[in-house]
């Protein structure tokens, strides 16, 4: 039993090792920087670094770009969210109710965007957004619905980078929300129908309540996804205009690799994962609230 | 049928064809700009479809922007990153699903914990670490810390715990090492995950941009999607070329992707289930 024990700790240790060094080492790491002022005299010698404590975090508070990033960031998670959800909801449901040899096809097309380069998608979508020769105002004009300056605009940018989110992400979700619809026994819709219910009742009594453990928990991976936005932004409007698209990675990065202030970009980093903890908190609380039902 | 649910169907069907052109269209739309000539590709809305298919595009970006160095190191980073990942959680997720040791308990906590922990957070220290040992601009700082996957041993570790064990403790009582177990009995086992894992990871290691842009800033050694922005920012005006560089990104993905389809699908759901 002896020999067991250890082969089975071998087993792990590689995994252990990586994930000690490039995972919990650096989140250590990056709390104690947010508690310095690491910074660029501070990389030249490492006699110039000082602990000053929560002062970042302070700092945090009284910045008025953190919140502008804070702001913007929830702006994509609120709105970004639950509209990738219900599109991959919808779109789940109509794949499952189709003829199976066509289901295949629509998935494939409706996932491909997820596995594309978000630097790609985004170079792709700025030429479409474009005013000038864009596809989408030139659809617009067509609908006689003017041409709005998609980019340039502080309050459109925001929506045109939510909109691109979205159309990247909700595939993913339609896989999985799809799987649990498999799962929902057809003894269910038979009674149901018995007992004379339409496609609505069907539908609101059965299939949502049936599939709510699977929304909450793809809310989550939306969420903790959105949250960490940062390649959109970075290549359609690098944070612009005015700011007005600079999630806080974003922000993290220009602080810490632009302007060289670690220890403002540590304290936007270690902030940015405890909110991601909230999440996964809360998340996992209502969840166990809806099992005890 | 009744005409409501002919009308239903026909609905579904309309709906879906518009959703597939709505995620599809863009994709293709840039893909024929790749193909386009400047004028065309310039000359206000480009038309849809290029009416004098060329590949001036792409040899110009493999020519003067040296694409074809970006997409090596894009194939070298992935495929190993790949390699580790499978095989570090391969051994993983088999033990702390089916190999009883002590501290099996804190090391699947820890793992969780990994799951939780979003690496984009982790980008300072890592940097200041990999500068240290003077490993910024190489390989092992993309595949190394990739391959620190919690994601893929919670995978392995799910998939695991649905299989019967019967066949492992027969094996065991006949003598066989856990080595031999693990290589001649689990790995065939588990295959089906393994591989759903190494797709994944291939494909989010390609798409991959914060932390290979932090660590990769020496000229040449940049990943696909590294370059392509860096690029994008001096050469933005110019539609064909950042269209073919767009496509050459990600019609390999796209190329994995239908080839591995049912891997690929199967680590997404089990993702889901696994929590």
């Amino acid at each position: 039993m002896k020999r067991k024990r250890s082969t089975g700790a071998l087993f792990v240790l590689p995994a252990l090792v990586l994930l000690a060094v490039f995972v919990f080492i650096p989140l250590i790491g990056v709390l104690g920087l947010s508690l310095t002022d690491f910074g660029v005299y501070s990389l030249a010698d490492s006699a110039n670094l000082h602990v000053i404590g929560a002062a970042n975090y302070w700092h945090l508070l009284r910045d008025r770009e953190a919140w502008q990033a804070l702001e913007t960031t929830l702006v994509v998670v609120v709105v970004g969210v639950p509209a990738t959800l219900f599109l991959s909801l919808v779109s789940a449901l109509m794949i499952e109710s189709i003829a199976e040899r066509w289901r295949g096809m629509f998935r494939t097309a409706l996932f491909v965007p997820v596995v594309c380069s978000t630097v790609a998608i985004a170079i792709s979508w700025r030429y479409l957004l474009n005013t000038r020769f864009g596809l989408v105002n030139h659809l617009l004009a067509l609908l006689g619905l003017g041409a709005p300056d998609w980019l340039g605009s502080p309050h459109l940018a925001i929506l045109a980078i939510t909109i691109v989110v979205v159309w990247k992400g909700f595939g993913y979700g339609m896989i999985i929300v799809s799987a649990a619809r498999k799962e929902i026994p057809d003894e269910l819709y038979d009674a149901a129908r018995i007992e004379g219910a339409g496609v609505h009742q069907r539908l609101l009594r059965i299939t949502v309540p049936m599939l709510a453990p699977t929304l909450g928990l793809l809310a989550l991976l939306d969420v903790s996804g959105y949250w960490q936005l940062f390649a959109e932004p970075y290549v359609l409007t690098q944070g612009g205009p005015l700011g007005s698209t600079t999630s806080l990675l974003l922000l993290m990065y220009e602080r810490g690799f632009r302007w060289w202030r670690w220890g403002a970009a540590s304290a936007i980093a270690v902030a940015l994962t405890a909110v991601m903890w909230l999440f996964a908190w809360v998340q996992r609380h209502t969840r166990a609230g809806w099992r005890g039902e | 049928m009744s005409l409501r649910t002919r009308t239903l169907r026909a609905g579904t069907y309309l709906g879906l064809t518009g959703l597939a052109g709505v995620t599809l269209f863009p994709l293709l739309w840039v893909t024929s700009i790749a193909l386009m000539r400047a004028p065309e590709a310039a000359a206000g809305t480009p038309p849809l479809w290029p009416h004098h298919p060329t590949l001036v595009n792409v040899i110009n970006i493999i020519s003067r922007q040296h694409l074809g160095r970006y997409f090596f190191n894009s194939i070298v980073v992935a495929t190993a990153t790949m390699a580790l990942s499978v095989l570090v959680a391969g051994s993983a997720g088999y033990a702390l699903a089916r190999v009883e040791f002590r501290g099996r308990r804190v090391v699947s906590w820890l793992v969780m914990l990994g799951v939780l922990i979003p690496n984009q957070a982790l980008v300072l220290p890592l940097f200041e670490m990999f500068r240290t040992v003077h490993l910024v601009n190489h390989y092992a700082a993309l595949v190394l810390p990739a391959a620190a996957n919690p994601v893929g041993i919670v995978l392995v570790q799910a998939y695991m715990r649905g299989i019967p064990v019967e066949i492992l403790d027969a094996a065991r009582i006949d003598g066989a090492s856990e080595w031999r177990i693990y290589r001649s009995i689990v790995v065939p086992l588990m295959a089906p995950m393994l591989a759903a894992v190494g797709v994944l990871v291939f494909v989010v290691s390609w798409n991959d941009f914060m932390w290979p842009m932090i660590a990769m800033q020496q000229e040449g050694m940049q990943t696909l999607p590294v370059a392509l922005a860096a690029i994008d920012r001096e050469h933005y005006q110019d539609i064909g070329l950042m269209a073919a560089g767009a496509t050459m990104t990600m019609l390999p993905m796209v190329v994995v992707f239908l080839a591995s389809q049912r891997y690929y699908l199967r680590s997404v759901i089990a993702g889901s289930l696994t929590d």
